[in-house]
């Protein structure tokens, strides 16, 4: 008896060892497939041992790094931290991400912008928006028509149900002054924040999902619509309008839950039923479509994928003023000073829009360059186009580098090229490699 | 490499365990030497050059010692040794303090300040300069003999388990284990320690690094606005964490040890059930203050000196030592003599008081004196310590830190786990759990708890990144 127990022990000593080995053997071979996470991840790199990076510690300290992300099962460590968070303390683990009440899910980004705290000067918004004004009188006289879209935002439209943890006091904000300014100064504008407010009262549908970053997607029908008309009527045209057919009122969809998603949790959140507007374009016969170009935030993702551009003749989507989508054209291109005065030229509508959090740097450089360029001072853009170069020639001889930018070139469906300048991008984007 | 990390757990930890339990008996040294050189090197690889070279020196100097029966000459290599070994600790560790100091009266006096460059502190440096100092006193006490051979030594001294942060082993707890621990290298013990392993990992990871996350918060804040409840709150959350942190290292540390058949002295016992600070040091870094006690308490004449005034003097040295050992600034000094005070009055009268008071009572005085002198411990800077004090006391309103549900529900089980060996049926489960000989059927259950502990502390580890041990610096 005594015997078997020790041998028990042993067995038990060598399993444990044995157990204990294969995270690192599953990171190194993946032997079983594992689900991704969710969300914004920082791909970590292999540092390459050298004696100098040793002395320095550099090398121990992205060696850790890298291994802390990169061993076995590691999402499934991450979703069970942030379930046992969740489902016990009531916490959300994400970057940016605070739970308000009744389970609403909020970027902390539109809570300061609803409170001020990211307020950046009224005579800042002064210049700001008199320069638009500027590009908007140079554009009509070529019969261009120039449009400045605010956005609604999950801030201003949910405020009342932030957490009691954002209490702050309520100072002037970017998105009151710029409202009140743009309309002050005449420029074409569209202020979706109080519209949607005043559709809030009477909304058949949430125009804002509890888990979701965005406007939900019968929110962004209503906008797209909005625009059509807008557009109708500045242009004095016809143009293809958007119709509903029907409604279908289910549980809510990927993009309405996003941040539900980076949360990474095991189990689904209580379920939300959202309005899903099933919609068509008017046939384009005997209609006006205009080439639209629009330098916007995230939010015209949700009008791009309506189809939006069906009622427009061409559709450019400059996305942060950095990247160039297209309709009907897989893959984007990089703005840069040539693409933008050559779009100034072809496009018979420039809209500039975003959310209140982004009023802070709206545009993105494309007021400035804008300027620029219509007074005739193409030097735009140069510096960040280098970098992006310097980068995109470096990645491929990381191998470790460039072998994650291969995975995600395959998860995504697009080419290696086009992995490594999007990889590149968001790299520059988030300033986290100092070259 | 800190042990609550990925890389020291799933990858360094794991190989070192199966190199050491594949190779001959011959060869276990060799693998926790090369291995604890390496786990050294990878924190501080400048300094592992300092470690090896003053050993190498240190040991000789030993040797010469042990080899001589002329009492000058021994005496002399005795010297030499503790000099050198002071004079490190002192030049990488007060030497900022000094000039700082120096610099200080220089201004006053109108002069300009002394030029110098700033220090970096060698991981572990006060943990094993006290080692290195128990290895030449102890053989010039004869209380057992030097080590045969250098690498016998470099292992004592660079043993990764206790090397940054200890427990402090004194030679002669560990020299005979050096040369032959076959008795100890079991199974059980194998078991036994990855319990131990584990549960200091959780206290380390699940208690420790919540608690610290909120005290960082409240102790970045601006004292004179601070609310007085938030300030309570946050050194709450900070005795806790240091208690947790600290004793979750040695728990991990003695456990290391076991499963390659150490054994390592016990670091802590239930400080925070003590019931005056004189207690509260026999159960709060047992190893140091047992350190204290022998190569400085005692030299100086112990309790067997001619008055009290001399004694209480003894005392307060001790106390001093002890405070600017944990750290060069004038707020350690201060927490030493605060400690020290307490030691002292329990001497003369606080100690009859307590007994007629109970225990009841008697613990939650001491717990409030070592809360507040935790506030010294915590704040390095003397002034804004006592910034931070009058807001604890003088119950103002402010600043509001946001009490959320992961303060409460982490600090119950600090509470719980600190205060449960209050009673008998407490200190019965402590002792079934760490001390007894298991049974097979424990052994299951304990195995399935520990690994459910490792997965739970893998997984907060990866979610919450790097996250550095609080006794490090000293």
């Amino acid at each position: 008896m005594k015997n078997q127990e020790e041998h028990i022990k042993k067995y038990l000593v060598w399993f444990l060892l044995g157990i204990w080995f294969i995270p690192w053997l599953q990171g190194d071979f993946h032997f079983i497939h594992e689900a991704r996470l969710h969300g914004a991840i920082e791909t970590k790199y292999n540092p390459i041992l050298d004696e100098k990076a040793w002395i320095e510690g550099r090398f121990q300290k992205y060696k850790e790094d890298y291994l802390n992300s990169e061993f076995g099962f590691r999402p499934y460590f991450i979703k069970l931290n942030n379930q046992f968070a969740y489902s016990v303390l009531g916490n959300v683990h994400a970057k940016y991400i605070v739970q308000g009440k009744d389970g609403y899910l909020f970027e902390y980004n539109y809570i300061k912008a609803f409170y001020g705290r990211d307020f950046i000067g009224e005579n800042q918004i002064d210049l700001c928006l008199r320069k638009v004004k500027k590009i908007q009188d140079s554009l009509a006289q070529h019969g261009k028509t120039f449009l400045f879209v605010v956005t609604a935002s999950k801030g201003q439209y949910c405020s009342e149900f932030f957490p009691d943890s954002s209490n702050y006091a309520k100072s002037i904000s970017n998105y009151e002054v710029f409202s009140e300014r743009a309309k002050a100064l005449g420029i074409n504008y569209i202020d979706f924040n109080s519209y949607f407010l005043d559709l809030k009262k009477n909304a058949t549908y949430p125009l804002y999902s509890k888990y979701g970053v965005h406007w939900t997607n019968y929110g962004a029908c209503i906008a797209a619509d909005s625009i059509i008309h807008y557009l109708e009527q500045k242009r004095n045209v016809d143009m293809p309008e958007l119709f509903w057919d029907s409604i279908q009122y289910e549980p809510a969809r990927k993009d309405d839950r996003d941040i539900e998603l980076a949360l990474n949790l095991i189990f689904p959140m209580k379920t939300q039923m959202l309005a899903y507007p099933k919609v068509h374009y008017e046939s384009a016969d005997g209609k006006q479509k205009p080439s639209v170009m629009v330098i916007a935030d995230s939010y015209y993702w949700s009008l791009f994928n309506l189809k939006i551009f069906n009622s427009f003749s061409k559709n450019q989507f400059w996305y942060y003023y950095s990247k160039i989508y297209e309709d009907g054209i897989n893959g984007f291109k990089m703005a840069n000073d040539t693409r933008l005065k050559q779009a100034l030229d072809d496009f018979d509508v420039v809209l500039l829009m975003g959310a209140d959090i982004n009023l802070y740097n709206i545009g993105w450089g494309f007021i400035d360059n804008a300027e620029q360029v219509l007074d005739h001072n193409p030097h735009l853009g140069l510096e960040f186009q280098q970098k992006l170069e310097n980068l995109k020639a470096y990645i491929p001889t990381d191998s470790s580098w460039i072998r994650d930018v291969r995975r995600k070139a395959i998860d995504n469906g697009i080419s290696v090229d086009s992995m490594v300048t999007l990889d590149a991008i968001w790299i520059l984007e988030h300033d986290k490699i100092n070259h | 490499m800190v042990f609550s990390s990925i890389v020291f757990i799933l990858y360094f930890l794991p190989l070192f365990l199966l190199c050491y339990y594949v190779v001959g008996k011959k060869y276990k040294n060799f693998v926790i030497l090369a291995f604890s050189i390496f786990f050294y090197s990878w924190g501080a690889p400048k300094f592992i050059f300092v470690i090896l070279s003053t050993t190498f020196l240190d040991f000789y100097l030993v040797q010469w010692m042990d080899a001589t029966t002329d009492n000058w000459r021994r005496k002399t290599y005795l010297i030499l040794s503790l000099s050198l070994n002071l004079g490190l600790l002192i030049y990488f560790k007060y030497s900022n303090f000094f000039i700082e100091n120096v610099n200080g009266i220089l201004k006053l006096a109108g002069v300009g300040p002394v030029h110098w460059i700033k220090l970096i502190l060698p991981i572990g440096i006060s943990f094993y300069t006290f080692e290195t100092i128990t290895y030449v006193v102890d053989v010039y006490r004869k209380v057992h003999k030097p080590l045969n051979h250098f690498w016998d030594y470099q292992t004592y001294i660079i043993l990764f388990p206790k090397l940054i942060a200890g427990p402090i082993i004194r030679y002669h707890e560990l020299a005979d284990q050096i040369s032959d621990r076959s008795q100890n290298e079991t199974d059980e013990n194998k078991l036994t320690g990855f319990y131990r392993f584990a549960i200091g990992l959780g206290k380390k990871v699940i208690i420790a690094n919540h608690l610290g996350a909120y005290a960082d918060q409240v102790f970045a804040a601006d004292y004179s606005t601070l609310h007085s409840e938030i300030a309570w709150a946050g050194i709450l959350a900070y005795t806790f964490q240091i208690y947790f942190d600290f004793s979750g290292y040695s728990d991990m540390a003695i456990g290391l040890g076991k499963m390659i058949g150490f054994k390592f002295p016990e670091n802590f016992n239930n400080p925070y059930v003590s019931g005056s600070i004189t207690e509260f040091w026999k159960r709060w870094h047992i190893t140091l203050g047992s350190w204290m006690r022998n190569y400085l308490y005692i030299p100086l004449g112990g309790n067997r000196v001619d008055s009290t005034t001399r004694l209480y003097f003894n005392l307060w040295i001790v106390f001093l030592v002890s405070g600017l050992w944990h750290g060069a600034s004038w707020s350690f000094i201060v927490w030493g003599a605060y400690h020290g005070l307490f030691l002292v009055m329990e001497r003369s009268f606080l100690n009859t008081l307590y007994a007629r008071m109970g225990k009841w009572f008697s613990i939650p005085i001491t717990f409030m004196v070592v809360l507040v002198g935790w506030v010294f411990f915590r704040i390095e800077h003397l002034p804004d310590a006592m910034t931070f004090l009058k807001c604890m006391f003088t119950f103002k309103s402010g600043l509001v830190i946001h009490l959320n549900t992961d303060y409460f529900f982490y600090l119950f089980f600090a509470v719980l786990f600190s205060f449960f060996t209050i009673s008998k049926s407490g200190i019965d489960l402590q002792d079934k759990i760490y001390f007894d000989t298991y049974g097979i059927n424990r052994h299951y259950l304990m195995t399935a708890c520990s690994m459910l502990l490792m997965v739970i502390c893998i997984a907060m580890i990866t979610s919450s990144g790097f996250n550095p041990f609080i006794y490090f610096r000293f």
